[in-house]
């Protein structure tokens, strides 16, 4: 591995406002040859400019262009699905759930059905109008994979919202107070754990999509966006459980309470600090794991409720002309899979750049 | 779900003299079953279905894909001739009977005589006190047709309501054999009705409750096998079947197989995997063309009496408002739903379906031409004059294809007019039972029906106000149409067929429903199959003892 000057440059400092790097070693993501002694600039006498562990994770990676490039990749196909109200209005002009079952679409000079007497929807055009070709409804699927695109980066950031908030605090009581708390959340965290996700998904799914929840309509968004986000909540619950446990019984913990702080006080100020990186680690995972299973759901009709798009019911949908025009399912699913795999490849450049030890390699 | 039944009296029941026919019908088929034509008996043949049963209770269920399996393991006292393909199928020939009821007291009391040493298929004797056992069982399961008995036969009110211990108006004969059902009013349909595998006579042993995952022990020229509920029901013939006259079947066992995707069901049969596509579905228009090219000696669309439509929810806003319902109907565009079924539907505004009497020329729609576009400008008009712009509105509708396009299509029509609608995705085997709950009284949604006999009030009464929340969705109850509707049901339907036609119009005219079409159902069969011998039956759907291996 190539050595990495940037990280070496702040590595005292990592050490010192972190206290991460035991024994004065390479934790922040040095890279020493064998016999090679790094240049002290404390000792020098030069004080390079004080950076903090954030920034260092930044700069390392700004470093991993794997995941820069995926980055961009996510952040064009949120900016296409954002845009998708325009593609339908000023390109297509035809809205998501719009039917034209009988109308029809020039496509180099002849007119043909957008469906056909016979019921066959028109394939992809490769033209503004149903670029992707229509469905058996003859609604543009090109329009749908957009709008279908926002459903499910809509509702895999409102589940990992839910999962991040009640995760952590589910986490923190557990870990912190033990006792009672634990006693209780515990074995709900347990609970929901040993459930098969897609099958706990699926049956919350299939009986709140009839009632809905409160004031929540059963086709809203909302409820494949809370299903997801309460299962997976011990999936985050349970590790920051056991963070908490080690990190209440640390040195600074403890002078807290010396100090006569109380238990909420030391909770947020003192340990959920400490848990920072773990969470920020976590929501690519769950972003994505979220996306995934907002995708099972609706592909199983348990998800997203009709009219409404996501790419799971895209993928559903096409499955019936997965013989004749294969391109219905592809393509929702290939948008599935660029968006995970970004955002997993993402996720993994920010929990190297944030993880030190992760980055120790010794040249050989 | 479609809900089917019994076929008619094709004709001539009325005046009381039915037991005319006798001759001709019970010479209709060779004691030996339908003419083999180059088939062999034996062997085991498989149906691939897209949905399964609500049970295999004849005495619980009332489905299309129930009635192709329970009819051939429980005959009732009549039955519809078997072995023939169209309007031919809907003649009543005696089943358990003797021969074709005799009626007295002015259309009040029909008189059967059950054949003398008959059993069961497990040896039992019939008796003719079986029948009022499994009227009673029908009461109170109850059958999903339960009223066709509570409603017209003497003392079924009672019975259902717990006053009485039986049902009064039949009484019967075990020495002789004798069986007479007292009706309420004269009620032609009541011979269509005893033709129902739901009527047939089970053994008084058989248990009051329903008995989904095993069926009941009848006399018919099968009787169940394994059944897994909801997956696989399996026919074995039964070698004691002795009713004289009735086809005995040609395959040893005929498995029912379940998967409700039904593109992988065509295919199965496409590659001869699987014997036979379930006509309860609609083959999905993605394999039409290749079943159509590479298949086209073993794939037949055949017309059946079948409605397909949306009912109104008419006691609650907007669709209690007149001008609301008719602008659905007249923004409705036929030919889209049709293209939805992947061209299988007659585009129609009318219930009773063109194989009945009583049908209405589609030329008289009122609102635009079945076949032509939709007349949007009288329906935004019609939106303006109901006020109901804006209004929310739930919509119902199935889950399995086409009716999930079916439900976005009509929502999306909906929506276009002004209202604000939303679907509410049903599992098609709770859909009916969900839809038809009295606590919901759902706006609006999909709904179907499929003859159970060959009489227009098969199709009207599904609006009658007494017909229940399990048929009568929207709850409509219509005094000139409930009354027109009683006078009605007790004449022949050829007789008054124009009066039958006039208040199909009414009820347009009305919307008191959105019908859009009469449905052709597929023939369509393996290789090892003899097209040929196999009979879709306008009552049956497929017919069972027409099967055969070539």
């Amino acid at each position: 591995m190539v050595p990495d000057p940037l990280s070496r440059t702040g590595r005292g400092q990592a050490e010192a406002v972190a206290g991460t790097a035991p024994g004065g070693g390479d934790a922040a993501g040095i890279v020493i040859a064998p016999g090679e002694r790094a240049a002290d600039p404390w000792a020098e006498g030069r004080h390079p400019p004080a950076i903090g562990p954030w920034k260092l994770a930044a700069r390392r990676l700004r470093r991993n262009y794997v995941a820069q490039a995926f980055l961009v990749l996510f952040l064009v196909i949120v900016v296409m699905c954002l845009l998708a109200p325009l593609y339908a209005s000023d390109i297509a002009h035809i809205g998501p759930n719009a039917n034209n079952i009988t109308g029809t679409v020039n496509v180099g000079g002849t007119t043909r059905d957008v469906v056909s007497p016979s019921g066959v929807p028109i394939g992809p055009t490769f033209s503004s109008h149903y670029f992707f070709g229509a469905d058996s409804n003859g609604r543009d699927l090109a329009v749908r994979l957009l709008y279908g695109g926002r459903t499910s980066l809509l509702i895999g950031s409102i589940a990992t919202v839910i999962i991040i908030v009640f995760g952590t605090l589910a986490g923190l009581l557990t870990g912190y107070f033990r006792g009672v708390a634990d006693m209780i959340l515990r074995p709900l965290m347990e609970l929901i754990w040993s459930f098969p996700v897609v099958i706990l998904g699926v049956a919350l799914g299939t009986a709140l999509a009839l009632g809905g929840i409160g004031p929540v309509k059963g086709n809203s968004v909302f409820i494949p966006a809370f299903i997801i986000g309460v299962v997976y909540i011990p999936y985050l619950g349970k590790p920051i459980r056991g963070e908490v446990l080690r990190l209440r019984e640390q040195d600074f913990a403890e002078a807290a309470r010396v100090q006569g702080m109380g238990p909420w006080r030391i909770m947020l100020s003192e340990i959920l600090p400490n848990l920072t990186s773990v969470i920020t680690v976590f929501v690519p995972m769950m972003l994505a794991y979220s996306i995934l299973l907002e995708a099972y759901l609706s592909f199983l009709g348990a998800g997203v409720q009709a009219p409404n798009a996501s790419w799971g019911t895209l993928i559903s949908d096409g499955l019936s002309y997965i013989q004749t025009t294969p391109t219905f399912s592809l393509i929702p699913g290939a948008m599935l899979v660029l968006t995970v795999l970004s955002i997993n490849v993402v996720g993994d450049g920010i929990r190297d750049a944030l993880d030190p030890r992760a980055q120790v390699r010794v040249r050989t | 779900m479609k809900k089917r039944c019994v076929k008619p009296l094709a004709g001539s029941l009325l005046a009381g003299v039915v037991a005319v026919a006798i001759g001709a019908c019970s010479s209709g088929s060779s004691p030996g079953g339908p003419a083999s034509t180059g088939g062999k008996n034996g062997g085991t043949i498989t149906i691939a279905a897209g949905t399964a049963p609500l049970s295999a209770d004849q005495g619980l269920d009332f489905t299309t894909q129930g009635t192709e399996l329970y009819s051939v393991v429980n005959t009732p006292l009549l039955t519809f001739k078997r072995g023939v393909q169209g309007v031919g199928g809907t003649q009543i020939v005696p089943g358990l009977a003797k021969s074709l009821p005799t009626v007295s007291n002015g259309g009040k009391t029909y008189t059967f005589f059950l054949r003398s040493g008959l059993h069961y298929s497990n040896g039992t004797p019939i008796k003719a006190s079986d029948v009022t056992y499994a009227l009673e069982r029908d009461i109170k399961i109850p059958w999903q047709a339960a009223s066709f008995v509570s409603a017209y036969i003497q003392g079924g009110t009672a019975y259902a309501n717990g006053k009485a211990k039986t049902i009064s108006g039949i009484s019967t004969d075990d020495a002789t054999g004798t069986i007479t059902v007292n009706l309420v009013a004269p009620f032609a349909p009541i011979v269509d009705i005893f033709a129902l595998a739901g009527t047939a006579p089970v053994p008084p042993s058989t248990p009051m409750k329903n008995l989904a995952g095993t069926g009941t022990i009848g006399d018919g020229p099968y009787k169940w096998g394994p059944i897994t509920p909801g997956q696989a029901y399996t026919l074995v013939k039964n070698p004691k079947f002795d009713v004289p006259g009735l086809p005995r079947g040609h395959a040893d066992k005929i498995v029912y197989n379940v998967n409700s995707n039904v593109l992988a069901d065509a295919e199965q049969v496409l590659n001869n995997q699987a014997d036979l596509f379930d006509p309860g579905d609609t083959l999905p228009a993605s394999i039409l063309q290749q079943v159509q090219s590479q298949a086209k000696d073993r794939y037949q669309p055949i017309p059946t009496n079948s409605t397909f439509y949306f009912w109104f929810g008419v006691t609650q806003k907007p669709f209690n408002n007149l001008y609301a319902r008719q602008a659905v109907l007249a923004a409705l565009d036929l030919r889209a739903l049709s293209r939805l079924d992947s061209g299988f539907l007659a585009e129609d505004c009318h219930l009773i379906p063109p194989g009945i009497d009583g049908h209405s020329s589609p030329s008289t729609c009122p609102f635009h031409s079945p076949t032509g576009a939709p007349n949007m400008t009288m329906a935004k008009q019609l939106m303006q004059k109901s006020g109901m712009i804006g209004q929310p509105v739930t919509v119902y509708g199935e889950d399995r294809s086409p009716r999930r396009q079916w439900l976005d299509y009509y929502t999306s029509v909906l929506n276009s007019l002004g209202f604000k609608a939303t679907e509410k995705v049903v599992n098609s085997s709770v859909y009916f039972t969900t839809i038809g709950a009295p606590s919901l009284k759902p706006q609006t949604g999909w709904g179907d029906w499929v003859q159970d006999f060959p009489n227009p009030w098969d199709f009207m009464q599904l609006f009658a106000g007494n017909a229940g929340s399990s048929l009568n969705y929207g709850y409509v109850n219509d005094p000139h149409y409930n009354s027109t509707l009683n006078t009605l049901y007790q004449s022949q339907p050829k007789s008054v067929a124009s009066q039958w036609s006039a208040l199909d119009q009414y009820a347009v005219g009305k919307a008191y429903y959105a019908a859009y079409g009469h449905e052709q159902f597929p023939k369509f069969y393996s290789n090892r199959l003899n097209f040929g011998a196999g009979v879709m039956s306008v009552e049956y759907q497929t017919d069972m003892t027409s099967l055969e291996l070539k």
